[in-house]
């Protein structure tokens, strides 16, 4: 399903990006890669997301979101409802 | 960590209640608010509270924020979550203070002008400024925001 | 030491937000040369690091992701650092977003940069609960670390050491990344093809990365490559890898930029130490709030209401202070001396001065919207409006970001259009930057205030509120428009960091105020005056010849100026079936150069002084609330000013800037005569 649909607080692996070059590029160097965990802090689902990179090797347990979380190193990142749309995700 | 946690326990149960308390008379202002605004623009009957209550949409929208916020954290509140509950009284506190802030600057901002432009200046006029209904609920907001935003610091990061 | 006979130059690197300004100006001083890269329109900042008795350079890039040829700020970084070899680059990794900022600063090592790594906002991680083992780091990258906190100036001499020490020792680490076997060898074998066939090449680009980009077709630099005597055979042998990869690991650009990030992975995962028991961030709690689908609205229109508050309301006795200072002092000064002939006084007094008063009394009302707007952009609030709103724009095929330029519309519309360069995707920038003009900028609020409040009443507060209102709805369906004829294109959407709340600081703030409000200045300065100058020429004249500065004050004289000749026809005419008159029709023309002498030339056209305006305006009968709504409305859509025209001009070319002009003229055209015809219809008069 689309990034744009994903829950809040959920894990979600990255399966697939529909996108041009450019923005595929773009959203690699991001860190939203095929097969890559991101954790969706906030959405106006379907809408809009704010997304958390998840180090892949380094969430480990499955405890979700407040209070307590697991390190994030990376910041944050704001996705708009369409490239949203673009990434396909599953949950984990 | 768990001295900060033992004071949010203790605090919130006043804490959180009283604010939310403020929110609802917000609330209850913005209500006057339109009411006012709306016999403005059509001349008819009498204003309510008109000294405190200015009709003035913009305000009137600011005050509504407050009361919703106020009453978002109080839904927080009975589903229990707390920490939300505070994070919610506490912008609403804090925009509460921002608006008595800006009315308070405006004020001052008006007397310097006519000092400036040579008017006389209608001193009771200046002093019904400073009691606007967002000025004088701001005055009661600044200590609770001061003491919302000192537990919530405590307890987050 | 030796001193170094050439100019020492080092440049800043690191993506947005990891404080790369602030340490600009912690090297610098915060004196710097601001510029603009040749060709294009993105910033260029320089200054000088002085240490040790040595001056050195230093140039800031633009903050970039990495080192493609997909953007133009990326293709700056990229030919400067190949062609000016800075000695040094800094690049600038933030604590809080280790992984974004490390993939950059791996892809500087690529291009065989002599790099060292500030890694900055250490104390934002260790309130995350984390820290990193920076020395570890070190020996992973290969090259200097030095921790910082740009904020409070720690770290900042050792880095300034750290500088000085990696200009004389210079480390490479072209070889950072495995990118596996078959890769590998793919890449070993054009490395050798280079060598051979283009040896000018390696030695100006590491030919390690030269085939690196040939394998991820990176049209700069086949571009380039293809240019050489033996770049054919090139590109060919490359090709020919590329397809070899694509069967065996995929896209080859896909896999090579993945292999990158798991690098930076591995790297981030064995330097992170956890050492604190984790509290819920600040940022997270606020934004759960903040970004509320029910309360995270009213809450942004109430900042936006207080911020508006601020700018007009809390500036007031300053720009009634430039007013009395120059329109009324200054000008009855000038009037006062003696011995000069009418037309000089009276140039010097009701042109130049009015020129320059008109400007002036904007300035505190544009400089405060900037100051508060500024506050809440460095807090990092703004970032969520743009989540916000996002939903809604996107029904109108445009970006949650484009919300921004709108908002410093609301202040000026010359750096709201200017604001649209934030946005990625041409066609949605090109679009933002056509309709920001319809946000109702602060010049024409006084045109409101006098025609509403003459003619309107009790509901002129209503009303310009409802202005402000259809502007931002016009920008709406206009943008919507733009974006099914010219600019077509799914909307890609935007991608933005989502900073964590910050308190604002005091120089950013200072600087990013200054320089929006810098922009009206210019525009002031040049545009505003002259059309007051020409205002009062062509009042003054007419074409029974000089009139004399009478004119000015005797509503009869004036018809026969220029500009009553210029008013009656255009009334006659163009505005006939809005029933406006001749001087509502010459202070449009104006208007047209800037709004802020509009209000200014109405009060020459009836011969008083700007505080009696409203009343002889109300006496006068010239307005109907009805064609004074319509009136309001078209000062609202048309041609906000020249400056803007070209500032459009120069974001987007001629041609645009032609098509606003003309659209915006139409649709002011179209709404009044609307406003007129509906108005009509239901009763209105």
């Amino acid at each position: 399903m689309p990034l744009a649909y994903a829950q809040e607080g959920k894990l979600v692996r990255i399966v697939a990006i529909r996108a041009g070059k450019g923005l595929h590029r773009r959203l690699h160097e991001l860190g939203i890669i095929e097969g890559n965990l991101v954790r969706v802090i906030k959405t106006q689902g379907p809408g809009p997301v704010i997304i958390e990179i998840v180090n892949n090797s380094s969430y480990v347990s499955k405890r979700n979101f407040p209070p307590y979380r697991p390190i994030a190193t990376g910041g944050r990142l704001l996705l708009g409802f369409g490239v949203a749309m673009k990434i396909m995700v599953e949950e984990v | 960590m768990e001295n900060s946690k033992g004071i949010f326990k203790r605090y919130m149960h006043v804490v959180i209640p009283v604010e939310v308390v403020l929110g609802l008379v917000y609330l209850v202002a913005g209500f006057i608010a339109i009411i006012n605004w709306y016999l403005g623009t059509t001349g008819a009957g009498e204003f309510l509270y008109s000294d405190y209550v200015p009709g003035d949409l913009g305000i009137c929208l600011v005050m509504l924020s407050i009361g919703l916020l106020m009453i978002l954290s109080a839904y927080y509140w009975f589903k229990r979550k707390p920490v939300k509950s505070l994070a919610a009284t506490t912008l609403g506190l804090g925009l509460a203070v921002a608006a008595m802030v800006m009315q308070v600057l405006a004020i001052i901002a008006s007397w310097l002008d006519g000092i400036i432009v040579g008017e006389p200046i209608a001193y009771e006029e200046l002093v019904m400024g400073f009691l606007r209904v967002e000025a004088l609920l701001g005055y009661i907001a600044l200590p609770l925001f001061y003491i919302s935003l000192r537990i919530l610091s405590k307890i987050t990061t | 030491m030796a001193r170094e006979s050439r100019r020492v130059k080092i440049a800043l690197a690191g993506i947005p937000n990891v404080g790369k300004s602030l340490i600009f100006n912690r090297l610098t001083g915060g004196r710097a040369w601001v510029g603009n890269w040749p060709g294009v329109t993105v910033e260029k900042k320089v200054g000088t690091l002085r240490v040790n008795g040595a001056e050195i350079k230093v140039v800031d890039l633009p903050g970039i992701y990495s080192l493609t040829a997909y953007s133009v700020d990326e293709l700056i970084a990229r030919n400067f650092i190949v062609e000016e070899k800075p000695d040094v680059v800094v690049c600038i990794v933030s604590a809080i977003n280790l992984e974004r900022s490390l993939y950059l600063a791996l892809s500087l090592l690529e291009l065989g940069v002599n790099v060292i790594i500030d890694l900055n906002m250490v104390d934002l991680a260790e309130k995350e609960g984390y820290r990193i083992d920076y020395k570890k780091l070190e020996s992973l990258i290969g090259v200097p670390v030095v921790p910082t906190v740009a904020t409070t100036g720690q770290g900042i001499s050792r880095l300034k050491e750290a500088i000085v020490k990696a200009i004389h020792e210079k480390k490479v680490q072209v070889r950072i990344v495995d990118y596996g076997r078959i890769v590998e060898e793919a890449i070993s074998k054009i490395e050798e093809v280079i060598k051979d066939l283009a040896p000018e090449l390696a030695e100006k680009y590491p030919a390690r990365w030269i085939a690196l980009k040939l394998l991820e077709g990176d049209s700069d630099i086949v571009g380039k490559v293809s240019k050489l005597p033996a770049g054919k055979e090139i590109i060919d042998k490359a090709n020919q890898l590329r397809e070899i990869l694509g069967k065996k690991v995929g896209d080859p650009e896909s896999y090579i930029v993945k292999q990158r990030y798991e690098r930076v992975l591995e790297i981030v995962k064995a330097v992170v130490e956890k050492v604190a028991a984790l509290k819920v961030s600040m940022t997270d709690l606020l934004d759960s709030i903040l970004t509320h689908k029910i309360v995270g609205i009213p809450f942004a229109l109430s900042v936006i209401y207080l911020l508006f508050r601020f700018a007009f309301e809390v500036s007031a006795p300053l720009a009634d202070l430039v007013d009395v200072a120059i329109n009324s002092y200054l000008h009855d000064l000038v009037l006062g001396i003696h011995g000069l002939p009418d037309w000089l006084s009276s140039f010097l007094a009701d042109g130049i001065i009015a020129g320059v008063g008109a400007v002036l009394v904007f300035l505190p009302v544009i400089a405060f919207f900037f100051l508060g707007f500024a506050i809440l952009e460095d807090v990092g609030y703004m970032a969520r409006v743009a989540f916000l709103v996002d939903k809604v724009f996107h029904k109108f095929n445009l970006p949650g970001k484009a919300v921004i330029p709108l908002i410093i519309g609301f202040g000026c519309n010359v750096p709201g259009v200017m604001a649209a360069r934030a946005i990625e995707d041409e066609n949605e920038r090109k679009t933002t930057a056509l309709i920001a003009p319809l946000a109702s900028c602060n010049a024409r609020l006084p045109v409101y205030l006098v025609i509403g409040g003459a003619v309107l009443g009790a509901s002129a507060g209503f009303a310009v509120l409802s202005l402000y209102v259809l502007g931002i709805i016009l920008a709406l369906i206009v943008g919507l428009l733009l974006r099914k004829t010219l600019f077509k294109g799914v909307s890609s959407g935007f991608i933005m960091e989502l900073p964590p709340y910050m308190m604002p600081r005091l120089s950013n703030v200072a600087i990013k105020t200054w320089e929006r409000t810098k922009r009206f200045l210019f525009k002031a300065g040049t545009v505003i005056f002259l059309a007051t100058v020409m205002v009062w020429l062509l009042s003054v004249t007419g074409p029974g010849g000089y009139l004399g500065p009478e004119a000015l004050e005797d509503p009869q004289l004036i018809r026969e100026s220029w500009v009553g000749i210029l008013g009656q026809s255009l009334a006659s005419t163009v505005f006939s079936l809005m029933g406006w008159d001749w001087r509502a029709a010459v202070a449009l023309f104006f208007g047209f150069i800037a709004k802020e002498i509009v209000v200014s030339s109405m009060a020459i056209l009836y011969g008083v002084g700007e505080e009696k305006l409203m009343d002889v305006i109300a006496e006068s009968q010239a307005f109907t609330p009805l064609t004074a709504y319509a009136y309001m409305a078209f000062v609202l859509i048309y041609v906000p000013c020249l400056a803007t025209l070209a500032m459009v001009r120069n974001e987007l070319g001629l041609k645009y800037a032609i098509l606003a002009l003309i659209y915006e003229v139409l649709l002011a055209y179209i709404v009044s005569l609307s406003i007129i015809g509906v108005g009509s219809v239901l009763g209105f008069k």
